[in-house]
């Protein structure tokens, strides 16, 4: 076919408006004289941490032994407690026989620490991770109560839709903390999982409630047939299938809520951005943080599409 | 085997009330072939699809075995485990293979164990002569071959009725043969069996009686002999011109 031929000056277009952009916002940048500090960035993400390791107890240095980079420092008390400590043999700071205090630095142990970006991203994770299952299990609840037969259930699960859907998360997120939270003396990342969970369950719900109507009646009527109840042709007829058909709408659903778990952050939840907005408050590195923390959310977004993108195709060997 | 006594089947619309099923009474003894025969809408379907309980009828009664339909204490799936069904579309389970969609009803429902009911259903694929297809998805199957799926998955519950609602209207012409020809079988074997039809071949070769319906009654019955030499309603034989 032609088609081949004829993409490459759309490609040209493409790589030539990437382009265009990037040097147009570099050129603005440099208009307003932006001091870029890259350097400081990596240091978020890991550190080198010097931990001094102190004794616990007023003492005697008994022994030193070292064993390459490592030293083992045994301290004895007045009354005969025994203690050790391992310590970097180039941070040593007592000799064998010194008498020391409780408190005393011995020397210290080095270690690479998770930084605020890494901690950031791991809280956003957890944070999304447990308020999708959740979310999946409230949606899956309200989705099956929206088409069963019961007018109470239906009733039930339309309020809960309708409410969540017509206000902001963002105000839903101050009621579960200012409010329920206060009220039934939750703590912050309860009320911030719960919130998360509730606004997407509502989203789920509608996805679900549409996978069943989108299976062919017959189905149903071919297993209640077969002489299997409505739940045993739920779980393995309707489900199995409406659950094939909403993958793409329930990993975009997933993919948002990742997105909007950043809104917690107004009630003090350490999430990936939060820890953006306390690293500026000490580096001033503003534009370099935003634009890492943007790129860490769309890792673990495209990951999350990856990973569906896998699923649909082992799904689909049905078709 | 059957009983019907005066079946009135109501759908309720937009103001409107529709009497498909509309009085129908008949009998249908052990291992007969019924055929029923009607012009679109005529509540064939419906008729059919009560005697299972997948329309709760409004009036009258179905006394399946003993067992009455309409008595609000019976237990609609203990009833359905008795009364196969075979319909129009085949209604396979896209998700399952062909394997599974025979197990999963005998699993389920009659409690067999997953080596009992794979035997029940690698016997019924030889029977309706696609032993080879056992692995694969419907969707990969023709349309005759998965209909004859859909019998097997019916007959693994070991009904001791049949119901077959248009098996072969959305069929290629190519393919009716070899479903009648597995109906035509289990008529063989003494199978109670009622078919909705237009194959009127079909009808002649193996039902005991016919019955044709229009508006929602049953408006003649007879044997295949009757209808095709000497119908007795004008109904009848316009629709019998129609059809043959
Ligand atoms: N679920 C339903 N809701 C409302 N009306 C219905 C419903 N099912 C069937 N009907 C109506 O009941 C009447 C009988 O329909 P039915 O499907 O039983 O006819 P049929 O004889 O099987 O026709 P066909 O040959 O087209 O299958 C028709 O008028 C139809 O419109
Ligand atoms: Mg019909």
């Amino acid at each position: 076919m032609n088609t081949a031929e004829r993409v490459w000056p759309w490609k040209v277009l493409l790589a030539f408006i990437l382009i265009l952009t990037a040097a147009g916002t570099w050129g603005a940048v440099k208009k307003i004289d932006y001091h870029w500090r890259w350097y400081r960035v990596p240091q978020y993400f890991f550190y080198h941490a010097e931990d001094a390791q102190k004794i616990p107890f007023d003492g005697t240095v008994s022994t030193i032994v070292t064993d390459g980079k490592m030293a083992t420092v045994t301290l004895t008390s007045e009354d005969s407690q025994v203690v050790t400590e391992k310590v970097e043999t180039e941070s040593l700071k007592v000799s064998e026989g010194e008498s020391l205090f409780e408190g005393d630095t011995v020397g210290f142990v080095s270690q690479w620490r998770l930084g605020p970006l890494m901690n950031g991203l791991w809280t956003t994770m957890w944070l999304s991770a447990i308020a999708s299952v959740f979310a999946l299990i409230l949606g899956l609840v309200a989705g099956l109560a929206k088409v069963s037969k019961n007018y109470t259930l239906r009733g039930l699960a339309m309020i809960y839709v309708e409410c969540i859907r017509g206000t902001p998360l963002l105000v839903q997120i101050f009621i579960a903390y200012f409010f329920l939270g206060t009220v039934f003396n939750l703590s912050r990342n309860v009320c911030g999982v719960g919130a998360l969970a509730l606004f997407a369950g509502a989203y789920v719900a509608e996805i679900v409630r549409a996978g069943i109507q989108a299976i062919p009646p017959g189905q149903t009527e071919a297993a209640r047939s077969l002489g299997m109840t409505m739940p045993q042709t739920m779980m393995d007829i309707i489900l199995p299938q409406a659950f094939k058909k909403i993958l793409p709408p329930l990993s975009g659903q997933f993919i948002s809520l990742i997105k909007d778990s950043s809104l917690v952050s107004v009630i003090a939840i350490t999430d990936l951005t939060k820890s953006g907005r306390e690293i500026i408050t000490s580096t001033f590195a503003t534009f370099e943080v935003w634009l890492v923390v943007a790129a860490m959310y769309l890792l673990v977004t495209s990951l999350l599409s990856q990973i569906v993108f896998y699923m649909e195709r082992r799904l689909a060997v049905s078709d | 085997m059957i009983k019907a006594k005066n079946v009135v089947k109501l759908f309720h619309g937009h103001g409107t009330t529709v009497r498909a099923v509309d009085g129908v009474s008949t009998e249908v003894d052990r291992g007969e072939v019924v055929v029923v025969i009607g012009p679109s809408g005529s509540g064939k379907s419906t008729f059919l699809r009560c005697i299972n309980g997948l329309e709760v009828f409004s009036e009258g009664h179905i006394i399946i075995d003993g067992v009455d339909l309409a008595d609000k204490k019976t237990n609609i799936n203990k009833v359905r485990m008795e009364v196969g069904m075979v319909f129009q579309q085949f209604n396979l389970f896209p998700h399952r293979t062909v394997l599974e969609n025979l197990t999963l009803a005998q699993r389920r429902v009659r409690k067999r164990s997953k080596k009992v009911a794979e035997e029940k259903a690698h016997a019924l694929l030889e029977k309706v002569g696609i032993p080879e297809k056992a692995r694969e998805y419907p969707s990969r199957l023709s349309g005759g071959q998965q209909q004859r799926v859909a019998i097997a998955r019916a007959l693994a519950m070991e009904p001791k009725v049949m119901l077959f609602d248009e098996p072969t209207s959305a069929l290629d012409p190519e393919m009716v043969g070899e479903v009648l020809d597995v109906m035509k079988q289990l008529a063989g074997e003494g199978m109670t069996m009622v078919v909705v039809t237009h194959e009127m071949g079909f009808a002649r070769e193996v039902a005991d009686r016919v019955l044709f319906m229009d508006e929602g009654k049953i408006v003649e019955v007879g044997t295949p002999e009757h209808f095709f030499t000497e119908p007795r309603e004008d109904r009848t034989k316009l629709f019998l011109k129609q059809v043959l």
